[in-house]
């Protein structure tokens, strides 16, 4: 296909607002699906993403367009994730496109993640062709709508096709203005490959399969090719597209979009955002933009039954197979027993991994509370990371604790300043300036420590703003802060994982608010039990959670064997969801009771 | 052969506001169909004897004189050995119906009393008062059925412990030979329960149960199963069969029987029921099953599980079988294990269902 009868884009939308009922849509318009092999929303292909109504896994489709103008045009979609923790693999889909198509719902007009997504598409030059969806509801305000983007995203919205990805209403027109607006790649055929990698997966019977977008020069089969952050090569086994289907093809052209295979073992070889080039004749330098892929957010996964340690090592490393963001190495806890490290991108990664480690692989787990990695300088000179509060030295070997500190742009309407400051400052935010973008949007940049936002920092944000603010943020290095490992006592055994890290000025609030909150977590057993925080052994908050006195049932007679048996075996039920710690059963939310300091 | 039958009568005069029994308001017609299909369900059954015969509800005594007649006579082709009762209730027992019991047999009368304080009976929609009790009393006196259990009711939010023992002091002083006292539970699906009804705080509820079992067995009354005591030789035997987990036939709306390793459940379904589609499921129970059951049942009685009995009845070795529980729990001053017998401590009958759970292996 000539470059100029190509395009490439995204489709970008808020959750919901109806991103995969388009993309379905588009595949049936142009016949690349027939009906009846439509599973409704066919790029979301996992469940948990369809249930969640999220996008995880990104995924490419091309297509071949009939325009009016009589030509064919070959339509590379390409779907993006939709969330903080993906932010980075977003922008490389992006970055693989020269358009996208924005999506906003006529019953709910612009909200926050229409934003932060849409300026990640500015961000990376594409063309943003605005649509207006579900305008064959009732409660549609299409020219509401497309008022609010020209007026709060500042996009011109006159053109907007009004349709209704469900009936198919002016799809069409949808595509024609792909087709009229947005630009073909502008690649040089002749130059050097250079192809951006933007997602993979691990195929086991072929290796790694590698999606990418061809930006100059062109891959064949039977190449040998480099990618650039690792100089690892690799001869090209096979490439081609999907639509959604692989189609096998001799080659990538410049301006494409495809995936290849090249007998690559690993996941963790081929990084997102990496440069392929030929090994032969190398392109002088990478696509810009990569970045080095970086757990921000530790946890520890420990089977409720000690039994399945093995079990949770073989799903984990299956899951590793096709996410290569996922980090773990064996731990114990004196508390939980054998288990491991994990390290996440986010929180929603860490709660997306616990999720599918349940569901698919039918393991119970408990996860303790996720931590940053701190940097704890040793009054030996030595310097060690800790990923693990439990596992932080004694104080008297510390000299001082650094933690990681993130520099975040919160993008937002301007109204909302104020309710954004007074979080940032809670959260012992450094204020560092305020831009304004134009007279409605302004950008609010704060220097965070990383451990007061991995929390629930997004959600905040999200209900202080009523939605409309976005969220970037990067590392910036890590800042010697006041830090004190806290010990939580349970019937006075310290619980490993229970130990966080406080700041010293918040350490007396937060350990009241911890032992109010576990008191509240921890059933009632049959003793009574203390529950204490304590800094370098002083105990400083503490509760008691009173024993219960009876749990019998008072009637059982003949006609009662058969309902109080099931009793008992929801007791039971409510027992297995709890681990044993010494004589205390304690449910999982305990172990995430450290971080929720709402309750005051 | 089965030792017991339980029969049904599910009619009341007044639904009260905890009962989750299967029941209706009674009607007379209603009442006339309902016997209809119970013959039936009765004359299925092979003509054998029985130790003991219950027949409880609902309210057994809101039929009328002439139901009640024919009800009786309809059991009156299975002889009884040991045991006749049926439950009364004080607002619908007259001194024809008791007569009549009297004379077709039945040796035993269970009252649901619930409480002597007026106010509670109003909190839980009970219908009788103080004079229908000594009215009820006074025609069993009248025919002779000297053999009385009451039921009592605790744990009501608006009941102090004084409360409770001021109706174990009016219940010790009666002619009576047997107690029923149950913690009040609050089922969603009852008219408390619909009402969002909070019973007594934790705390409250304990000491009105520890005081009970004080009072009571100090005052002539043992303790011999979790809820129920006894003057010496009046324990339920009926009831015994339950716990001691023997075999039982149900027969009415709602009925459960039990043979060897087969339970049945009757349908809660009124209008199948009249229908004559008597029987709900059945289940036949793995000796697993069989085996937990037993020693779910088995230890409600104070006195415990007669190991011996136990192992050649449902052959297998208790002790080794639940060896962990049992050491756990007797770690705890749970249980103990005596030459014969495996008993809940004092200590342990509060606390039951842990212990149960830890023998669901």
């Amino acid at each position: 296909m000539e470059q100029k009868y190509i395009r490439n884009f995204s489709i970008i939308a808020h959750i919901d607002h109806g991103k995969s009922t388009l993309a379905d849509r588009i595949l049936e318009l142009t016949n690349t699906v027939e009906q009846r092999d439509m599973v409704s929303q066919i790029l979301d292909d996992m469940d948990l993403e369809r249930e969640r109504g999220i996008t995880i896994k990104l995924n490419a489709v091309s297509l071949i367009y009939k325009a009016d103008d009589g030509h064919d045009y070959l339509f590379h979609l390409i779907d993006t994730p939709g969330h903080v923790d993906f932010s980075y693999e977003v922008s490389r889909s992006l970055a693989a496109c020269e358009g996208a198509v924005l999506v906003v719902d006529a019953t709910q007009g612009v909200e926050a993640q229409t934003l932060a997504n849409v300026y990640l598409a500015i961000d990376n030059n594409l063309m943003v062709i605005p649509v207006i969806n579900k305008v064959d509801l009732p409660s549609a305000m299409p020219e509401q709508v497309r008022e609010e983007i020209e007026h709060d995203i500042g996009l011109d919205a006159s053109d907007a096709p009004l349709i209704s990805a469900k009936t198919g209403l002016n799809v069409h027109q949808v595509l024609e203005n792909i087709v009229r607006e947005i630009p073909a790649p502008d690649g040089d055929p002749k130059a050097p490959l250079q192809a951006l990698i933007f997602d993979s997966y691990y195929d086991p019977y072929r290796g790694v399969i590698v999606f990418v977008r061809i930006k100059n020069g062109e891959l064949k089969v039977g190449d040998t090719i480099k990618f650039m952050s690792n100089g690892l090569s690799y001869q090209v086994t096979e490439a081609g597209i999907r639509s959604p289907k692989e189609i096998n093809k001799p080659k990538l052209e410049c301006g494409e979009v495809g995936w290849f295979a090249a007998s690559i073992k690993s996941v963790k070889d081929v990084r997102v955002g990496d440069t392929v080039t030929g090994a032969e004749r190398p392109c002088r330098e990478p696509l810009p933009g990569y970045r080095e892929m970086q757990s921000m957010v530790y946890c520890g996964l420990y089977p409720t039954d000690n039994a399945r340690y093995n079990d949770l090592r073989d799903a984990l490393e299956k899951l590793q197979l096709n996410d290569a963001s996922l980090k773990f190495e064996a731990e114990t806890s004196q508390a939980l027993g054998f288990g491991f490290r994990c390290g996440f991108l986010g929180l929603l990664h860490m709660d997306v991994v616990q999720e599918r480690l349940e569901r698919e692989y039918n393991l119970d787990l408990i996860a303790t509370a996720p931590s940053v990695i701190y940097e704890v300088h040793m009054v030996n000179g030595e310097v060690r990371m800790v990923d693990n509060p439990a596992v932080l030295p004694p104080n008297q070997m510390i000299e001082y604790i650094a933690e990681p500190y993130v520099k975040a742009a919160i993008m937002s309407p301007s109204d909302y300043i104020g309710p954004i400051m007074e979080l940032c400052q809670n959260k012992r935010g450094i204020y560092q300036d305020i831009i304004y973008m134009d007279d409605t949007r302004v950008q609010v940049v704060y220097e965070l420590p990383l451990s007061e936002i991995i929390f629930d920092f997004f959600d905040k944000l999200k209900s202080c703003t009523r939605g409309y603010a976005s969220l970037d943020y990067e590392l910036i290095g890590y800042r010697k802060s006041e830090l004190s490992k806290m010990d939580i006592l349970i019937n006075g055994e310290p619980i490993d994982a229970l130990a966080c890290i406080v700041h010293t000025q918040f350490a007396y609030q937060r350990g009241s608010a911890i032992t109010r909150k576990l008191k509240d977590i921890i059933p009632k057993q049959q003793f009574e039990i203390p529950v204490q925080a304590a800094l370098s052994g002083k105990v400083i908050a503490r509760t008691n959670i009173k024993a219960y006195r009876k749990n019998v049932l008072a009637k059982c007679y003949g006609g009662d064997v058969s309902r109080k048996k099931k009793l008992l075996e929801q007791q039971k039920e409510g027992k297995k969801r709890m681990k044993a710690v010494g004589s205390v059963d304690i449910p999982q939310e305990a172990f995430m009771a450290v971080l929720s300091m709402d309750e005051e | 052969m089965a030792d017991s039958l339980y029969v049904h009568i599910p009619f009341c005069r007044q639904v009260c506001g905890y009962c989750d029994f299967a029941k209706a308001r009674y009607s007379e017609t209603l009442a006339e169909r309902y016997l209809d299909e119970l013959e039936k369900e009765l004359l299925s059954l092979p003509e054998t004897a029985f130790k003991t015969v219950y027949i409880g509800g609902g309210t057994p005594s809101a039929l009328s004189e002439k139901q009640l007649e024919r009800l009786l006579q309809m059991l009156s082709r299975f002889p009884i050995s040991e045991e006749y009762t049926m439950e009364v209730n004080p607002e619908s027992l007259s001194e024809g119906k008791a007569l009549l019991m009297k004379k077709h047999g039945i040796n035993r009368v269970s009252i649901g009393i619930q409480s002597f304080n007026e106010r509670l009976l109003q909190e839980m929609e009970r219908q009788h008062d103080a004079r229908d009790i000594t009215n009820t009393f006074r025609y069993l006196d009248q025919a002779g059925i000297t053999n009385r259990s009451i039921d009592l009711i605790y744990g009501f939010h608006s009941q102090s412990v004084e409360d409770v023992l001021k109706d174990l002091e009016t219940a010790v002083s009666m002619d009576i030979t047997h107690v029923s006292i149950y913690d009040l539970e609050v089922h969603e699906s009852t008219s408390l329960g619909r009402k969002g009804y909070t019973k007594a705080d934790e705390e409250t509820d304990f000491l009105m149960y520890q005081t009970i079992i004080d009072y009571l067995n100090s005052h002539g009354f043992q303790q011999y199963e979790i809820s129920n005591f006894a003057k010496a030789g009046y324990r339920s035997r009926h009831n015994l069969t339950y716990w001691q987990y023997r075999d039982y036939q149900g027969a009415g709306l709602a009925a459960c029987g039990k043979t060897g390793n087969i339970r049945y459940e009757n349908t809660h379904n009124f209008a199948e029921y009249l229908k004559g589609s008597w029987r709900g499921e059945q289940i036949t129970l793995s000796h697993d099953d069989l085996i937990f059951e037993a020693v779910m049942m088995g230890l409600r009685v104070i006195e415990g599980i007669d190991i011996a009995d136990f192992n050649r009845r449902f052959a297998c070795d208790l002790v080794s079988k639940y060896r962990q529980a049992i050491a756990e729990n007797t770690e705890r001053g749970l249980l103990t294990l005596t030459e014969d017998r495996r008993k809940v401590t004092g200590q342990g009958i509060y606390v039951l269902n842990d212990i149960l759970i830890d023998f669901m292996n």
